[in-house]
């Protein structure tokens, strides 16, 4: 029963996400931390479709969407990158500080 | 298509709603846009009517709208044979109307607004015909109150148009709260405002007597002030305000008819109480004989046509009241026929001679001859000479008075003879005879002499197509039963009034043979009192108007004297206290509302540190809130 | 099981040189990697139509896009610039306790766990079948936020005033 163990795995790869999202200064590297995360919870899904009996099969299509959404979201965060980049010319976030009071 | 008539007031609506927003950039389009949707509404009340008139049954949808517990609210439509010939009246009035609008109200700047008002109201009359419901068909009513008060005061620029769009709206006002009250007495009694449920609850007994007479009398008021009864009929002479093609469509066809409808469809209610229906066959004569004479000496064209709609709408109120129902409600189908015509052709008058005022005009038929030709045929119908449609009706219902009561029948004969009078009077004064003032009439183009041909007809062959086979009486009649054996008595006595009529106003008009102003010069006092109009108004200005604006100023006198006097001086005992509170503010509570103020500053300074800019450094502490809500959440207990 | 636990090391190890590499270009081809091996663990687990989108949409689409992105700001971001921010160490403390958290509220959580049966056609043909009848609406919905990202993608990065 690997039930378990990939629920841990799934736990580890998230960690390491969060982790890359907060020490990350470039933002596109955030953004790639950003989809560790979306591939933690899609693997969390799939398992929990394996082994719990779920209806309607909702941890395959759910993650169906989850990916939609991640390639919308890389989408657009890579274009506000770029947006921001020809703006202030830089893509590190500590130095995208004008909202700082 | 019976199950989607609820489609049909939807189409007048989204023209009001495209017309409304997009105005200003469709200009002329809007015009078409209109007459698109109310011809899509057409067609299907045509396919509806073939529908009942092929046999089709009443079909009633009633979803459940409003659930409170014990009461419930239904909202849905209802389709029977009244309806279908309903929905054919106004929608093709409408239709005729918007087209004829195009060459009326040519260069108008309000011109999209025009026909957004129009779709407006077409769609609120469509509902009221549709409607299932007391609760519905109140909506719809006010609903037509709003678009007729938009309509009639159009060009608001005019005081005298915005004032008769807010008398008209008043006016029906004092109807509509009888009305409402009605419907509140019908629901504590019923509990359901279902048509078909109260009709129910009535041939179960469970409102009966005093209390179903009271009901029926209160609806009824509803129906005064909509379709222009006495005493109520004061708005409708000043409604002519507005656009002549209003004229025809409101005060002719449609919204007037309302009144009328709404007794036929609450009919359970008069069927069960003779005495509330015995108020309305005597409101209805009184009124047919009343506007009648007034429209005897009136001078303006509109007017003797708004005078005579009120008649006419006595006639059918009175049908209804006297046990003819049928008759009632055929007579409003060829009325809003000839009617809508008379208007249309008197707007062609006034568009091509540009007054309104039939003492200017005379000989406009050499000018106008298909404005003319129409007109004749529509003066023939009211009149009511066969074969034409206004014969049939108005035979029915005088038919439907003689079996009802002797002097009802005599007076509403009078009124035919009156109204053949000074239809005819009408027409030889404006179209025959020499030019009294120098006019340069010109006939109308082409969008509108069309409707007003469409419009002649069908007052040449509504009244005898309807009567084929029975066909009226098949799709409406209030309970099975035979037709009432015709009386040729009847008929030839109002042949007779009719022809009389018409030949006193030729003799008069034409001929010459009585002097032109002898019955004025015989009878002046009388003439006055006509022309005043019965100093209806003149009495409702002493008992309503002035007392009201009386008492306001009484009232408002006593406020500023003792009820201001009171308040000023709880003003200065608070001037007073306020000062000495004043003293103990400064001292203590400024004292320690700085503190406070200056506490949170230096606080607030230590604190800006924390607040880095850096969404990492948030988003860290936030990491570390969420495991640790893990942690508590799991392994704390 | 040999193969699941293969492809989860590699998926740890790629992950972990994802978020630690100091060249961006260098982690964005792990973080493919590290896609992949998700999608072989996606196979495992019975899900072969998720496992085929996430190479095709993940790998082929979102990479490409990252690279895309890498390289046309890659003037700013060379390998000898310091990576990562200060708050380096307090972040995997954090961390640490997250995950450690997560697995054991995870072990502590009891779940009726059974191997569901494979189904000999596989679940592809079941999953769309799903897609069209009992989730049909979201997947529209799904297509109409694609739609508007794509749009907004483009107004965002497009250049003013052309």
């Amino acid at each position: 029963m690997m039930f378990l163990p990939l629920i841990g795995l799934s736990a580890i790869i998230f960690a390491i996400g969060v982790y890359g999202a907060l020490t990350r200064r470039n933002a596109i590297g955030i953004l790639m931390s950003l989809e560790l995360m979306f591939n933690a919870a899609n693997i969390n899904l799939v398992t929990a479709n394996k082994y719990l009996n779920l209806e309607n099969s909702v941890g395959i299509i759910f993650p169906i969407f989850i990916i939609t959404i991640a390639a919308a979201e890389a989408a657009v965060g890579l274009a506000i990158i770029l947006s921001l980049y020809r703006q202030t010319k830089t893509v590190y976030v500590e130095k995208i500080n004008i909202m700082k009071w | 298509m019976i199950n989607h008539a609820y489609i049909i007031p939807f189409l007048p609506l989204a023209a009001f709603a495209v017309n409304i927003f997009f105005g200003k950039k469709l200009k002329g389009v809007s015009a078409y846009i209109g007459i698109a949707a109310v011809s899509a509404a057409f067609l299907m009340s045509l396919s509806i009517f073939f529908a009942f008139l092929g046999g089709a049954q009443r079909f009633e949808v009633n979803p459940e709208w409003l659930n409170l517990g014990a009461v419930k609210f239904g909202m849905g439509f209802l389709v029977d044979g009244m309806t279908s010939v309903m929905l054919i009246v106004v929608t093709l009035v409408s239709l005729l109307v918007q087209i004829y609008s195009i060459g009326y109200m040519h260069g108008d700047p309000r011109y999209p607004r025009y026909y957004a008002y129009l779709g407006l109201f077409t769609f609120s009359m469509l509902l009221l015909v549709i409607a299932n419901n007391f609760a519905m068909m109140f909506v719809s009513w006010e609903l037509v109150g709003v678009s007729s008060y938009l309509l009639i005061g159009f060009w608001f620029e005019k005081k005298s148009a915005s004032d008769a769009g807010k008398k008209a709206f008043i006016t029906n006002k004092f109807g509509d709260f009888g009305f409402s009250i009605g419907i509140m007495m019908i629901f504590a009694f019923c509990g359901t405002l279902n048509f078909g449920e109260v009709a129910d609850a009535i041939s179960k007994g469970t409102l009966s007597g005093s209390a179903l007479t009271l009901a029926g009398i209160l609806v009824f008021c509803g129906a005064v002030g909509k379709s222009a009864q006495f005493p109520l009929h004061v708005w409708l002479p000043d409604a002519m305000e507005g656009p002549t093609p209003v004229s025809a469509l409101i005060h002719a066809a449609t919204m007037v008819a309302a009144g009328v409808y709404l007794v036929a469809r609450t009919y359970f209610l008069y069927a069960a109480s003779p005495t509330a229906s015995a108020v309305v066959a005597y409101t209805g004569v009184f009124t047919a004989f009343f506007a009648a004479t007034m429209a005897l000496v009136a001078t303006d064209i509109k007017r003797v046509l708004a005078f005579s709609t009120v008649s006419q709408l006595g006639y059918m109120i009175m049908a209804l009241g006297v046990g003819g129902y049928t008759a009632g409600m055929f007579h409003l189908t060829t009325h809003a026929f000839f009617k809508a015509l008379l208007f249309l052709g008197a707007g062609s008058v006034i568009h091509g001679a540009a007054t309104q005022d039939i003492r200017d005009m005379g000989g406009l038929g050499k000018h106008m001859k298909i404005t003319m030709v129409t007109f004749f045929i529509a003066c023939l119908a009211i009149s009511g000479i066969p074969p034409f449609s206004g014969f049939y009706s108005k035979d029915e219902v005088l038919l439907a008075a003689f079996n009802y009561s002797k002097p009802v029948y005599i007076v509403a004969t009078f009124t035919a003879f009156m109204t053949a009078f000074y239809m005819f009077r009408l027409f030889f004064r404006t179209f025959t005879g020499e030019m009294r003032t120098k006019l340069h009439p010109h006939e109308s183009p082409y969008t509108m002499t069309i409707p007003l041909m469409v419009l002649a007809a069908l007052s040449i062959v509504a009244g005898w197509l309807f009567v084929q086979g029975h066909a009226f009486e098949s799709l409406v009649h209030f309970k099975e039963g035979a037709a009432e054996e015709g009386n040729a008595l009847v008929v030839w006595i109002s042949i007779a009034a009719s022809v009389i009529g018409i030949g006193l106003a030729l003799a008069v008009y034409v001929l010459k043979i009585v002097p032109d102003g002898f019955f004025r010069n015989k009878f002046p006092r009388i003439h006055k009192v006509l022309i005043n109009k019965w100093y209806v108004d003149e009495f409702y200005d002493k008992t309503v108007i002035k007392p009201s604006l009386n008492l306001a100023r009484r009232l408002f006198s006593f406020d500023a004297k003792y009820i201001d006097g009171a308040v000023n001086l709880t003003g200065i005992i608070n001037v007073v206290i306020s000062k000495l509170h004043n003293v103990f503010d400064k001292a203590a509570v400024d004292g320690a509302v700085n503190g406070v103020a200056e506490a949170a500053q230096s606080g607030g300074g230590l604190l800006r540190r924390v607040q880095t800019g850096l969404v990492q450094n948030y988003m860290l502490l936030l990491v570390a809130g969420a495991a640790l809500a893990v942690v508590v959440f799991f392994f704390v207990k | 099981m040999l193969i699941l636990l293969l492809f989860a090391v590699i998926a740890i190890i790629a992950a972990i040189l994802v978020v630690s590499m100091k060249n961006i270009m260098h982690c964005a081809l792990f973080l493919a990697l590290f896609l992949l091996s998700v999608a072989g663990i996606f196979f495992y687990l019975d899900a072969d139509f998720l496992g085929i989108v996430q190479i095709l949409v993940y790998v082929g689409g979102i990479i490409v896009l990252i690279l895309f992105a890498v390289m046309l700001t890659s003037r700013v971001s060379s390998a000898l610039l310091e990576q990562t921010n200060e708050q380096k160490g307090l972040a995997i403390a954090a961390c640490l306790l997250l995950a450690a958290a997560i697995t054991a509220a995870a072990f502590r959580t009891p779940l009726a766990t059974t191997l569901n049966p494979v189904k000999a056609e596989g679940t592809t043909h079941f999953t769309g079948e799903l897609l069209l009848t009992v989730y049909a609406l979201p997947f529209e919905i799904a297509s109409i936020v694609l739609l508007v990202a794509l749009i907004g993608a483009i107004v965002l990065a497009g250049k003013k005033g052309e």
